[in-house]
């Protein structure tokens, strides 16, 4: 089966230092994936480019056997299908929530998919629905707690029925129920055949969840990619690595 | 899990013009990088003069050229200007240049009129006071850290609480871009069909931005207040000495300025 993600040799810089050198990379449909590294390792900038937000310096990243370039996503009927092929929820939910109510923020991505009325009402709700927001659904997403801005950030991207969701550090900042909450969530969302990528630090929250690991190291390497259960038990590896 | 969530949606995007959010990242991004020009490694000769002497002696030339009446002095301090521009990185060089040329095509066109009513001289000599204006005032503030140019205006006994209110504006400028350049990264990455609402989506993320900003306001003045802020705050002087390139610096623009006057 060819891979639904494959990056080859990718390196990054940003203007005066290094995020990410030679990282070599394979996704397959419904897997899911946890990406992990200590500060500075690179996560987020993989994730970026996993979204198309910035490019690659050097190396390759094809999303279902086509390249995404600068080029090709300046094609703007290929941009939007890519984007709403794989959706990315921030790290900071502030920065992604910009509607005016929870709803019409759930909705911005269904009225663009220029569905009728009652299939936006129904999808929406079931977003709401599945992430308990049911209650806030006429408020602000300013006004929101961490927790509710993060359920709706998840929700809004949901919305777009995804074929892979990209999380950045979904678990930082949230309460314990929250945390189990959204570990739930993407378990239920992998096993509904979504493809999950997560970059994270929250290793106690998250086990049961990923199957496979990219260990990215403080050089911004991959030293690791592999089973998930099989690392998290390596202390050495761990200790060595800045992981624990 | 509800059914369509359990299956790929068929779904071609409808044609629709984005280009609007990478116009509006692009230019809050160079804005926000001019502004982070902290990391300077360069070691020539205007990189390294103290901030407060480059601070006082470009108000100096700029208050002499305003005052100047003859042209072959305007002409020497303009070329006085160009030689001090070759000494700066080429990088900076080009930027510099642009606003420049900006601000001649500007000033010649205001004073059109002026032209055609035969000051030509008089007209020409203004263009170049303020092409030399804005020259000296970007080669200052292109070659001098942020906070140096911070520190630097207390040398004219700016009052330290106005020199903390522009530190605070630099820095939230740049936290308030970036949460732009991220608001508009996700209207993009959620744009995938057609936007009847585009300038909408825009003032929802200006809107949020004002909030925002108020909140850092309300924080950051409540951290200082935890922090025993009573009103008072001292700005440390800049405490970079004199070296040989500042005393080469104090004769020429010395010279300089007692040949334009005299």
């Amino acid at each position: 089966m060819s891979a639904l993600i494959d990056i080859t040799g990718l390196s990054f810089r940003y203007s005066d230092s290094k995020a990410l050198d030679r990282v070599d990379l394979s996704i397959h449909e419904g897997d899911s994936l946890a990406v992990v590294g200590p500060n500075g390792s690179g996560k987020s900038t993989l994730l970026k480019i996993m979204n198309g937000l910035i490019f690659p310096e050097s190396g390759g990243y094809s999303f279902k056997g086509v390249q995404i370039t600068e080029k090709a996503l300046k094609e703007p009927i290929f941009s939007k299908a890519f984007h709403k092929s794989i959706g990315l929820v921030f790290q900071n939910s502030d920065t992604q929530l910009f509607c005016p109510s929870v709803y019409d923020e759930i909705a911005f991505g269904p009225i663009q998919m220029g569905m009728d009325e009652k299939q936006i009402e129904q999808r929406v709700g079931d977003c709401l629905s599945l992430l308990k927001i049911e209650h806030i659904k006429d408020r602000a997403p300013y006004n929101l707690s961490e927790g509710e801005k993060k359920k709706v950030a998840i929700a809004s991207v949901l919305a777009l029925n995804p074929e892979v969701l990209v999380f950045d550090e979904p678990l930082n900042g949230l309460d314990p129920k929250t945390k189990k909450f959204l570990k739930g969530l993407m378990i239920e969302v992998n096993n509904a055949g979504k493809t999950i990528i997560c970059a994270t630090h929250d290793f106690e929250h998250i086990k049961g969840v990923f199957r496979k690991v990219l260990v990215l190291s403080e050089d911004n390497k991959a030293v690791f990619l592999g089973d998930y259960d099989k690392i998290m038990n390596d202390e050495k590896f761990l200790l060595q690595n800045n992981l624990k | 899990m509800h059914d369509w969530l359990l299956k790929k949606d068929e779904y071609r995007p409808a044609p629709d013009r984005i280009f609007f959010i990478d116009k509006s990242m692009l230019s809050i991004v160079s804005r926000i990088s001019r502004l982070k020009r902290e990391e300077r490694s360069s070691t020539s000769f205007f990189y390294t003069l103290n901030p407060g002497l480059k601070f006082l002696t470009t108000v100096a030339l700029v208050i002499v050229i305003s005052f100047l009446r003859d042209f072959s002095s305007v002409v020497l301090l303009f070329s006085y200007f160009l030689l001090s521009l070759a000494l700066i990185d080429i990088s900076e060089i080009k930027k510099i240049i642009g606003v420049a040329v900006f601000a001649f095509i500007s000033s010649a066109v205001i004073l059109t009129p002026s032209v055609l009513m035969g000051n030509f001289l008089n007209s020409l000599i203004i263009c170049i006071k303020v092409v030399s204006t804005v020259m000296a005032v970007n080669i200052f503030a292109y070659t001098t850290k942020n906070q140096d140019v911070t520190r630097s205006i207390k040398t004219l006994r700016v009052p330290d609480i106005l020199i903390l209110v522009f530190d605070i504006t630099i820095k939230y400028i740049v936290v308030v871009g970036d949460i732009a350049v991220n608001m508009l990264n996700s209207l993009k990455i959620r744009s995938i069909g057609k936007n009847d609402h585009k300038v909408a989506s825009l003032g929802n993320i200006i809107g949020f931005l004002f909030i925002k900003s108020k909140k850092f306001s309300e924080d950051i003045y409540s951290s200082m207040l935890c922090r025993g802020f009573n009103g008072e705050y001292t700005v440390k002087e800049s405490s970079a000495g004199f070296g040989l390139y500042d005393y080469i610096y104090i004769v020429v623009n010395t010279l300089l300025i007692a040949g334009v006057l005299i």
